[in-house]
This record gives structure tokens, C-alpha cells and sequence, in this order.
């Protein structure tokens, strides 16, 4: 500095004061400046530097032709470096960068006379030894000297170069953001990204986004048109290698590093680019790196760093959900490729079984009736000719079935006798019946009622039904009864036999129920005969019952209506006889088969098979299935098994779950983990019935799994495919692995996807507001295989209201849950723009129409207006809230109920309003909570009633732990109550977030106590001044990193109101010219203002008398 | 623009601009209604009206929005005045601050418009 503090004692009284600058302008040798020794200066040189000096703001004076510089204290930082040798010295040397620019503006003003105003004009300066990109607000106007004549200017300036990048960078950050949702690939939305980049180069002058490479570094994905002033990117960056980016290093370390443009001994080091990392959510580590080019104009500060960062943020954002759509689209054409792959195979294999069977009878019934073929000749043709119709009758049973269940039978309807069809069925059955001891007593006096009835259908349930008949029957008879009842013919068959214990009976029709345990002729059967029947039945427009009791026999009754009057039976078809023969020649042959006799050779060369059960019946049955066509050897327990298995190891494992010692899943875990044998095909047999049995198995590692009863065939065609799929397996080793744990990958990564966007989906925490309570709970569903559609959401309004919302969307994972974000996002939105529920829900549905949603969502919106004491509410769909009165009672709000989302309503739109007085409980919540299987959802509804009306003070936790759902079940579960909170006369207290928005609810919930503590307006206006104050205060302090918080209370003290505000911010000195008010308001109001503060939070008391409102103030 | 208050501009041709605005001011909309003010002026006018007859709360935040925005515009070499009714409860809020003196407050838009029309008569020699 040259100049000391103290004055000249030449210097005139005009340069007194003003600082720094003034106490350099006294010291400085004016002589020898252009402008001279102050003592000559005009009159209106001296009153503009006076005026300079003891202003400040930045202000700036030209004077004379060499528009010389004077200024003030407050005008030093825009000239930076310059300072130092600027005073008294010619603009144009000073200024000399700019001059090209601010030269022509000043010759301007002296010319003319006129003044300039220049807004966020850009200047390029070099004061800080390198070249800036700098704004300034600042205004030219003439100086007159004493003559009249303009002699100099006046600069009054103002820098603004922090807000225009600001508002730059955030229109980049808004573009980007813009551009992210609509790309479906990760590279498309890297492009997009970069795009948006492109439209601020002045912060981004180049960038280019590099993948980490196969070996080692990286390779460039893409990149904007312009680039680095070094050339294009390079399309790869080995490991180690900075140049021309660190890009490798960043992939490695996963840190942002600067890549510098000076060498490092250089003063001011200049940045080239920033690299930083874009680690997505799924990933551990980054796999691809963004490099950002630095303006070469500005210090790559804070703030730089900041937004570049931002960027990074929302370029990995992007790709993160272009990553999801992508995954999305791969998981669903698999599973689209697996059904039609299903539906191929089960068309292709039942034709393909069909024609070859139908092929082979025809010859071998021929065969039965040439004379020529010997005796020996003879029987073995018999066994093929039985065995092939056999295969036939199941392959049509399966197809029936498969055909009735999809709904797509085609019966042919013939009004036909029952009584003859049955007599004549039965008839068939006469020998086996008779060779197995028993009696066949048949009662269908012809002619009998006439159906309308499919032949082939119906014949089919009725074999069933005595093939199961004489299959359960050791003794007794057998009876086949037709008669008509009133408008229904019945046709009975019952039995003597073992009868089906009462639990079976709900089951008996379903498919694949078999009665476990039951004693019988023959295992065989396909578990699904009963349930033709049943479906056989309906087609005729039927029905059929069934009676039984354990040691008596069973009973099954089927009622078809009759036909019209005017039909006349059809004669009895032939081909109904051969259909009976199969089936009664079958049951001939269970009569001659002793049990566990050991069919089939054993051949080497077939594939080996072991199979353990701890059942001997089982291993009998089981075995006797498969060597006809395999080798097979049988273990009781799991550790003979593995013994087996490690002499020799088979083709494929058969293991029960269920084994003293090793069971099936130990058995499985030492074959999995054993190398040389964990490529056999392994299944699983159990009677574990239900889905999460069989997906245990699976995970843990069985090839398949098949469930007790099953049928012969059933068991023989999954046994056949493990052991297709274990040559495959051989021949595709590893391959196969790979794209197994691809699939499954998928599967977890949309599944981690759809669960972190729901988490993210639920406010973090409620609003705290005024005179109102607000808690709520979400429970996930059990079975966390599924990520529900429930939300919900809670807003603090402007006007000291709150918006709750809850909603559900049916529908799960990943596409469920970005509509939940859509749709919150947009009632976040419309409620801020201070949208009511009813309307709220009218845009809401018109955004789901209008994006082409096909999912169907419910909503509900309630409007809490506690200072008014009432609420408003619409709904679309979802189940209604429940209010609960100070009185205890609780009440649903079913009012203003439109269609759920998506679907068109005449009532959309609509809003009701009810009273909300203070004690009043409010509970909204999911179907979840109040659904379960089996019963109304009007009982679950009640039952929350009932818990909310149990007590006033029970939050959602409380109700949920009440209603036993604290815990999960069987769908997820969110419930939001809000409790309206008492005004009474005596205390308040309040705790808020210390930001600004606060202030008005604050306002009025102590605005409402005055009034309830009876304050005139007058006073309490004061008050509320006061309060305002000193809540203003407490929100300055705490500002920082982080939310804070700050507390109100306020109390009567007879006569005297007291109010307490604390925070836990740092006091802060008073900022701007003009702040610092505050205490003097508090002071002039309040009758006692008493402020602590410590080094961690203040105090303010505060005392007001009200008792006579109208002297007080 | 604000969140708590509504600010409706009349530009009155004559070079006087008249800003009516509604609602609360404090702390959360001081720097909104600043610039969204300061962005309405134009470059010719020579004075802007702020009508405060519908703002119904004004604290010491809302005040030193006055006094910014008289400074901002003396910069741009603009006058300032502001309008309350007599009685208005916020003509405490602005007496408690020190405003009277420093900022010009009169009871109504006419009056407040005399008085900018006045102060540039006389203003010519008073600016510099």
C-alpha cells in the first residue's frame, strides 16, 4: 500500500474519510498524474469524489481526456490485481483488455451527454493474472465540470458474475434433466445427455463419456462435437496413462481427479477437465467415467465443482434409467419366448403322440384277429394293443382336460337316453367287477330321461367313475342307478368301498388332488379324473355331488337338466362300446398284477436312474414305473443313496424330501457339491403340495420337482426331460450356467429397481404443521418376492394446510412402480399449485389417459384444513378413510367417489367436506390392510374402525400393531392417520423446520391461540409481529447444511402472554444494510424481550400484557 | 413468481409504474419479490408505485424488500415510493423498522404518484 493511514496535512477537506482509498488518494503524487494536484481540480471533480469516498457501493469516477481513475474501497474488488497501480493512472492503460468495449460507452457520454445502462454485461478481464469471463451491472453518467461542459463520468458498478453462471448452469442442469426419462438404451441416453451439454459451452466446452474397456482402461462411448483444444478424444485410454484425461485412474479409484492444463510447478494452475465417476445404483464399482472440459475463463472453484458434479449426477441418472427399461424389455421377451415355447411344445408333443398311437393300434387290433399269429404270438400283441390304447386314453385325458379348462371344448350336443348309455357302460364293467368278488347292481329302467348330451364327454366321466369305483371297492357292490327327480335326471354310481374322509371331500374335484394314503387297487391314474367329471358336468349345464363316510363307500350323483320335450334320443353309438372296453380291460389288469413284482430287464445300456424313499410301497410303485424303461436302483434312505450315487453315478437322482438320516435336500446339497456329480439331473418327489415347497426345491438347486399323488405319466415324462436335460446339460456345460445366472440376474437387478424406487417413493418424513399430528406405516408385503403399488405422501401448503394422499396402483415391480413416481410426482406438483382433491385427481387421471397407462391405480386425497376445522376429500376407487370423532364414534367418508385412475368417470372431479374438529383422528390407508382371503373387505374396514375407535391417541404403528399388521402380510400395506390436535387456551408448542416456508404457518397457529386465548386484534397483531421476528431469526441462524429446527411455545401467564422461541443455529451479526431490524420490533412490541444466546442456540423470551387490550398498545 | 404473494404490474405509460401486490411478505419471498419487481421495470420508466393496500402481513424482512429495492432502482437512477392506506395494521410493521424518512410512504396510489411526478421535477439537480 502506498499511503499510510494517517492524512497529508496538505490534503484538502474533500479527501477526507473514505478508507483505504481515501487515505491512498491523500499520499498519491497527483503531480504527476494526467489529472493534476488536487488543489486544481473543478469543483465537480471534488464533489464526485467526495460523494466516491463516502458511498459504499462500488462507484467509479473518469476525469478528464484520459478518463483517469478515481474510486472507492468498494470498487477494489472488481479491479482485482489491478488495485494496486489503478489509482490516478489513464482508463485506457488500466482497462486495456476491455477497452474495446467500455471505450466507445464512455466517448459515448462525453459526446453526448447521455447516461448507459448495461445489465450482466460480459467483460473478459485479467486481474487475477490469468483471463476472466466476468458480468457487471453498472450505469455511465456525465459529470458537468464548472463550465457546463462534461468532464468526466461517474461508474456506479455492480459485479453479477456468480448469478449469470448460476442461472446458466441451472438452464443446462433443467435441459439435462428435461432430456433423461424418454431414452431406452444406455447409449441413447448418453447421447441425449451429451446434447444437453452442448447448449452451455461456455461451462462445458467439451465432454466425452468413456466405458471402463475389457482388459484394462477405458474406450470412449461417445463425446460432443467440439473438443479439447488437444484434438479429439482418443478412442482408448490404457491403465496408468493421464493423458489426455485420468480417465482410467477414475474408473479405477472411483474419485473425480482434474486433469491440469499447466505443469504442476506452474503459480496458478490452470484446470484442463474434471473426470468424474458415473456409478450407477446396481453397480459396485463405476463402469464408465464422464470428462467435463473446464472453461479456460474460469477457476475451477466450488461452485464449478459443485455443478459438475450435478451433472455427473443426472448423466448417471439417465443412464441408470435406460439401464431399467432396457433389463424391463429383456425380461419380458424372455418370458415371452418361454411361453410360446411352452404352448409349442405341449400342441406338438400331444399331436405327435396321437397319430403315432392311433398308427400302431390299427395294425395290432388286426394282428388280434389273424388266425395265423400263435398263441405265444398272440399274447404279446395283446400287451402292446393295451398298453398303446392305455397311452392313448391318457394323452386324451390330458388334452380334454386342457381343452375344457381353457373353455374351448367343443361338445356336440345330442339329445340322447342317459338310462341306456349307463346301463350299457356299466355292462362292460360286469367282469371286472365280478373277478374282483364284488357285486354289480345296476338300476336303469329304460326308456329313461333324456339329455341333451356330448357322447364322448360323458361316457368319459362316467368310466371314470366306476374305474375309481372298482379301483377303491374291496368288497361289497358296485351301483349304477338312473332316475329322474322333478326337472333333472340323476345318474348315481356308488360303491361299498374304502370312503373318502370328510376334509377330502372340498378337495376331490380339484386337479391333481389325489387322496393321499387311501387303500386301492393301482396307483396309476392321472390325479385329474375327477375333476373332468366336474367339468364335464358344468358343460352339460350340471352339476355333480358327492356323498361319503370312511368304511361306508362313496356316492357320486350327477343332475343334468333334461331336454325339450320334442327330442328324441338318438340310437346309441357303437364307438362308445370301444371307449368302455379300454377302460374296463385297464381295470381287468390292476386284478392281475401283484403288487411289487419286478417288471423290466435290466440292460446296461439304458440310462441309470437311482431313487430313494424311505416308503416301500413307494420305492415298489416308483421302481415298477420306471424300469420298463430305465435301470434302476433303489436306496430307503438319503446316505445309501449317496453311497449309490458315488459308485457309480447315475443318469439322473429321484429323491424323496422327506428321509430319516439325509434327507432330499442334503442329498442335494452333497450331489451339487460334489464336481463330479453335480451335473446329474436331480428331482425332488414330495408331498409337500404348494407352490413355495416347489420354488424351496429349486433354489436350492433341484432340476425339478414333482409332487405326491402324481401320475405315472407325469413322472415318467419329467424323468425322460431331466434326463434330455442332462445330456444337454454335458454337452452345454457351461454355457447353459452362464445363461441361467444371466436370467436370474436380471430378475434381481428390475427387482433391487423397483424396491429402492418405492423406498424412494415414500416421504422420508411427514410434515410437522401446526394443530396437527401426522404418522404413518408401510409394511411390505411378507412374501417380498413383489414390490407393491401402495404409496403415499403428505404436503405442507403453502396457506398452512395439508394435502395427504395415498394410493395404490395393481400391478407389480419395476413398471408399477414408475407409475407410483408419476403419479405422485404429479399430485406433488398440481397441490403446490393449489389444486383442490377433487380437481387434483381430474388432472391425475388425465395424465394416466394421456400417457397411455394400462394400469389401474386408486387414490385418495384429503385437504386438512385445521385452522378452518374442516377437511375436503375426493376419491378415485380407493377404499374409503375413516374419521374418527371426539366423541369416539368413527365414520367413513364414502362421498365424492369416482372411478379409480385411468377409467373414464362421470364423477371425477367431484370433492365432499366435513367438519374436522380438533380431537378428530383421521386414517387412510391400503386394501392391504383391510382385505384378507375369504372375507369382506367390509370386515377388515370395520376392524380398523374398531381400533381407531379404541383410543384417541393411538397412532399408526399403534393401529397397526392392534390390527396384527406390524407385520407382513399377504400384500403391502401403508396407512397415514392425522390426528387434529386440540386448541385449548393454555399452552402451545411447536416445533418447526427452519426454513423460510414455515413462517406463515407459524403465523397463523399463534394468530388462532391468541384468538382462542381471547387477544384483541390490536395486540395480537403486535404479538404475531414479534413472534414472526424472532421465529425470522431462529431460520437465518440455522442456515446451513442439513434441516434444522426451532421451537415456539406460548403461554398464558395470567394478565401476560409468554412466548419462548429457541433454536440451535449460531448467532450470526446482523446482515445488509438494512436487516437487524428485528430486535427493535421485538422490542417496541413486547412489554420484555430477553435474548441468550450461546454457542450453540438462543433464546428469546418474550412477555406481553393482554389483559387490557385496548390501553396496551 | 412468490409463493405468498401475488404482485400484479401496471405500467401507466407515463413513465410510473404501479406494482400491486397481495398476500404476505417475509423472509420466504424477499428475494422473489425483489427481482420479480426489479424484472418488471422498465428501462424508461422513472418510478415505481409498490401498492401494499391488499398485503396483509409485513415484517422487518418484508421492509428491508423496500429499502433493496429503493437502493436497486436509485442505482438505475429510478424513483420508488410506496402506497398504504392510513390505518393499515403493516404501516406498524414500518414504522418499527425506521422506514418513514427514508422510504417514501403515502396513503394512496395518487398520492404516491404526485409525489414521484414532484420528485422529478424538482430531482434533476438532486441525483448525481
Amino acid at each position: 500500500m502506498r499511503g499510510g493511514p494517517s492524512p497529508s496535512p496538505d490534503s484538502p477537506e474533500f479527501l477526507s474519510g473514505g478508507g483505504d482509498l481515501g487515505a491512498r488518494m491523500r499520499a498519491l503524487d497527483w503531480a504527476a498524474t494526467p489529472i493534476g494536484v488536487p488543489d486544481s481540480w473543478p469543483q465537480a471533480l471534488r464533489t464526485a469524489v467526495s460523494v466516491c469516498l463516502s458511498s459504499r457501493f462500488p462507484l467509479l469516477i473518469w476525469w478528464g481526456p484520459e478518463l483517469v481513475l478515481l474510486y472507492n474501497d468498494d470498487y477494489r474488488s472488481v479491479l482485482g490485481a489491478k488495485d494496486a497501480t489503478a489509482l490516478g493512472r489513464p482508463g485506457e492503460q488500466v482497462w486495456h483488455e476491455i477497452w474495446d468495449v467500455i471505450g466507445p460507452m464512455l466517448e459515448g457520454v462525453f459526446e453526448r451527454g447521455e447516461s448507459t445502462w448495461s445489465d450482466d454485461q460480459l467483460l473478459v478481464l485479467e486481474r487475477g493474472g490469468y483471463v476472466e469471463e466476468a458480468y457487471f451491472t453498472f450505469s455511465y453518467s456525465p459529470i458537468r465540470d464548472d463550465t457546463g461542459a462534461i468532464g468526466g463520468v461517474f461508474c456506479a458498478v455492480h459485479e453479477t458474475t456468480d448469478r449469470v453462471l448460476a442461472e446458466r448452469r441451472a438452464r443446462m442442469l433443467t435441459a439435462l434433466a428435461a432430456r433423461a426419462p424418454s431414452e431406452r438404451t444406455a447409449e441413447e441416453a448418453i447421447e441425449a445427455a451429451l446434447t444437453a451439454l452442448e447448449t452451455n459451452p461456455a461451462d462445458v466446452p467439451y465432454a466425452a463419456v468413456y466405458g471402463r474397456a475389457d482388459g484394462v482402461g477405458a474406450r470412449l462411448l461417445a463425446a460432443t462435437a467440439a473438443s479439447a483444444a488437444a484434438g479429439p478424444p482418443p478412442a482408448g485410454i490404457a491403465a496408468g496413462d493421464h493423458a489426455p484425461w485420468p480417465v482410467a485412474s477414475v474408473l479405477e479409484t472411483g474419485e473425480p481427479a482434474v486433469a491440469w492444463a499447466d505443469p504442476p510447478a506452474a503459480a496458478a494452475r490452470r484446470a484442463e477437465a474434471l473426470v468424474l465417476p458415473l456409478k450407477l445404483a446396481t453397480e459396485t464399482t463405476a463402469s464408465r467415467a464422464l470428462v467435463l472440459g473446464v472453461n479456460r475463463r474460469r477457476v475451477l472453484d466450488d461452485d464449478y465443482r459443485a455443478f459438475f458434479a450435478l451433472v455427473a449426477r443426472d448423466v448417471t441418472t439417465a443412464i441408470a434409467t435406460a439401464t431399467a427399461f432396457e433389463d424391463e424389455r429383456a425380461r419380458s421377451d424372455a418370458l415371452v419366448e418361454l411361453d410360446r415355447a411352452k404352448t409349442d411344445f405341449f400342441s406338438n408333443v400331444s399331436h405327435e403322440f396321437r397319430t403315432p398311437l392311433t398308427l400302431m393300434l390299427g395294425p395290432l387290433e388286426e394282428l388280434l384277429r389273424d388266425d395265423r399269429i400263435d398263441r405265444v404270438g398272440h399274447g404279446q400283441v395283446e400287451v402292446a394293443h393295451r398298453n398303446a390304447e392305455r397311452l392313448l386314453r391318457l394323452v386324451n385325458t390330458l388334452l380334454d382336460f386342457s381343452r375344457l379348462e381353457a373353455g374351448r371344448a367343443s361338445a356336440t350336443l345330442v339329445p340322447t337316453d342317459v338310462a341306456e348309455v349307463a346301463a350299457d357302460l356299466a355292462s362292460t364293467f360286469r367282469l371286472p367287477v365280478e373277478q374282483a368278488g364284488l357285486r354289480l347292481a345296476v338300476d336303469c329302467p329304460t326308456p329313461g330321461p333324456t339329455v341333451l348330451l356330448d357322447r364322448e364327454l360323458f361316457e368319459r366321466a362316467v368310466l371314470n367313475l366306476l374305474s375309481n369305483a372298482l379301483k377303491f371297492t374291496f368288497e361289497g357292490e358296485i351301483r349304477v342307478a338312473v332316475r329322474r327327480e322333478d326337472d333333472v335326471a340323476v345318474l348315481e354310481i356308488g360303491d361299498t368301498g374304502e370312503g373318502i374322509a370328510e376334509e377330502e371331500l372340498p378337495r376331490l374335484f380339484e386337479r391333481f388332488h389325489r387322496v393321499e394314503g387311501a387303500r386301492s387297487r393301482s396307483h396309476e391314474g392321472s390325479g385329474i379324473g375327477l375333476a373332468v367329471v366336474e367339468q364335464v358336468a358344468e358343460l352339460h349345464g350340471g352339476r355333480v355331488k358327492v356323498r361319503s363316510g370312511l368304511g361306508i363307500g362313496t356316492t357320486f350323483r350327477i343332475e343334468l337338466p333334461l331336454a325339450p320335450d320334442d327330442a328324441d334320443a338318438a340310437p346309441d353309438a357303437p364307438a362308445g362300446r370301444e371307449r368302455a372296453g379300454g377302460y374296463a380291460d385297464e381295470a381287468m389288469r390292476w386284478l392281475t398284477v401283484s403288487p411289487g413284482s419286478q417288471t423290466g430287464d435290466v440292460r446296461p445300456s439304458r440310462p441309470r436312474i437311482v431313487f430313494a424313499d424311505d416308503n416301500a410301497d413307494m420305492r415298489d410303485y416308483v421302481g415298477r414305473l420306471l424300469r420298463a424303461q430305465f435301470e434302476v436302483r433303489t436306496a430307503a434312505d438319503g446316505v445309501t443313496a449317496l453311497e449309490l450315487i458315488r459308485a457309480e453315478p447315475p443318469d439322473l437322482v429321484l429323491a424323496d424330501v422327506m428321509m430319516p438320516g439325509l434327507d432330499g435336500f442334503g442329498l442335494l446339497d452333497a450331489v451339487r457339491n460334489d464336481d463330479l456329480l453335480r451335473r446329474v439331473p436331480f428331482v425332488m418327489l414330495s408331498a409337500r403340495a404348494g407352490g413355495e415347497a416347489a420354488i424351496e426345491g429349486l433354489h436350492a438347486g433341484a432340476d425339478d420337482y414333482v409332487v405326491k399323488p402324481f401320475a405315472a405319466t407325469e413322472l415318467l415324462a419329467r424323468v425322460r426331460a431331466n434326463l434330455e436335460l442332462g445330456r444337454m446339460r454335458n454337452r452345454l456345460a457351461d454355457l447353459d450356467r452362464e445363461e441361467t445366472e444371466r436370467m436370474r440376474g436380471l430378475y434381481d437387478r428390475e427387482h433391487e429397481i423397483a424396491e429402492s424406487l418405492q423406498r424412494s417413493l415414500l416421504p422420508e418424513r411427514l410434515p410437522s404443521v401446526p394443530y396437527l399430528d401426522l404418522s404413518a406405516g408401510y409394511v411390505p408385503a411378507e412374501e417380498a418376492i413383489r414390490i407393491g403399488g401402495d404409496w403415499y405422501d403428505a404436503l405442507a401448503l403453502i396457506d398452512g394446510n395439508v394435502l395427504l394422499v395415498i394410493g395404490d396402483v395393481a400391478g407389480h415391480g419395476l413398471a408399477a412402480a414408475s407409475v407410483m413416481g408419476e403419479l405422485r410426482s404429479a399430485a406433488r406438483a398440481y397441490a403446490l399449485e393449489g389444486h383442490r382433491p377433487g380437481d387434483l385427481l381430474r388432472r391425475m387421471d388425465a395424465l394416466m389417459r394421456t400417457t397411455g397407462r394400462t394400469f389401474m391405480a386408486t387414490c385418495l386425497c384429503v385437504r386438512l384444513e385445521p385452522a378452518a376445522g374442516r377437511l375436503r376429500y375426493a376419491s378415485a376407487g380407493h377404499p374409503p378413510a375413516l374419521l374418527r370423532r371426539p366423541d369416539g364414534t368413527v365414520e367413513r367418508l364414502t362421498e365424492a367417489l369416482a372411478a379409480p385412475l385411468g377409467f373414464l368417470s362421470g364423477r371425477r372431479g367431484r370433492e365432499a367436506e366435513i367438519g374436522l374438529e380438533p380431537g378428530s383422528v383421521l386414517g387412510m390407508y391400503t386394501d392391504g390392510l383391510v382385505e384378507r382371503r375369504g372375507e369382506s373387505i367390509d370386515v377388515g374396514i370395520d376392524a380398523l374402525a374398531d381400533a381407531m375407535a379404541a383410543g384417541a391417541d393411538l397412532d399408526a404403528a399403534a393401529l397397526l400393531t392392534r390390527l396384527g399388521a406390524s407385520r407382513g402380510l399377504e400384500d403391502d400395506v401403508a396407512l397415514l392417520v392425522a390426528h387434529a390436535l386440540p386448541v385449548d387456551g393454555g399452552r402451545l408448542d411447536l416445533s418447526l423446520e427452519a426454513v423460510p416456508g414455515t413462517l406463515a404457518p407459524l403465523r397463523r397457529a399463534v394468530s388462532r391461540w391468541l384468538d382462542a386465548n381471547g387477544v384483541g386484534a390490536q395486540v395480537a397483531y403486535d404479538i404475531l409481529l414479534a413472534v414472526n421476528e424472532s421465529a425470522t431469526n431462529a431460520i437465518e441462524h440455522a442456515y446451513g447444511p442439513g434441516a434444522a429446527r426451532f421451537d415456539v411455545q406460548a403461554r398464558r401467564d395470567g394478565d401476560a402472554v409468554e412466548i419462548v422461541v429457541r433454536d440451535n443455529g449460531r448467532w450470526r451479526p446482523a446482515r445488509g444494510r438494512h436487516r437487524g431490524r428485528g430486535l427493535g420490533v421485538m422490542r417496541a412490541t413486547m412489554d420484555s424481550v430477553d435474548v441468550r444466546r450461546g454457542t450453540v442456540g438462543s433464546e428469546i423470551r418474550m412477555r406481553r400484557l393482554v389483559a387490557n387490550a385496548g390501553v396496551a398498545s | 413468481m412468490s409463493d405468498l404473494a401475488n404482485i400484479d404490474v401496471v405500467d401507466r405509460g407515463d413513465g410510473i409504474v404501479v406494482a400491486h401486490v397481495e398476500g404476505d411478505l417475509d423472509l420466504s419471498n424477499l428475494h422473489s419479490v425483489h427481482t420479480g419487481l426489479l424484472e418488471t421495470m422498465p428501462n424508461e420508466a422513472f418510478g415505481l408505485v409498490v401498492d401494499l393496500a391488499e398485503v396483509h402481513f409485513l415484517d422487518s424482512a418484508g421492509v428491508e424488500t423496500l429499502f433493496r429495492l429503493q437502493t436497486s432502482l436509485g442505482v438505475r437512477q429510478q424513483r420508488f415510493a410506496v402506497a398504504i392506506p392510513p390505518g393499515a395494521p403493516i404501516r406498524r410493521a414500518l414504522e418499527l423498522s425506521g422506514a418513514p424518512g427514508e422510504i417514501a410512504i403515502c396513503g394512496s396510489v395518487g398520492e404516491a404518484v404526485a409525489v414521484l411526478r414532484a420528485g422529478a421535477e424538482r430531482g434533476v439537480q438532486e441525483t448525481g
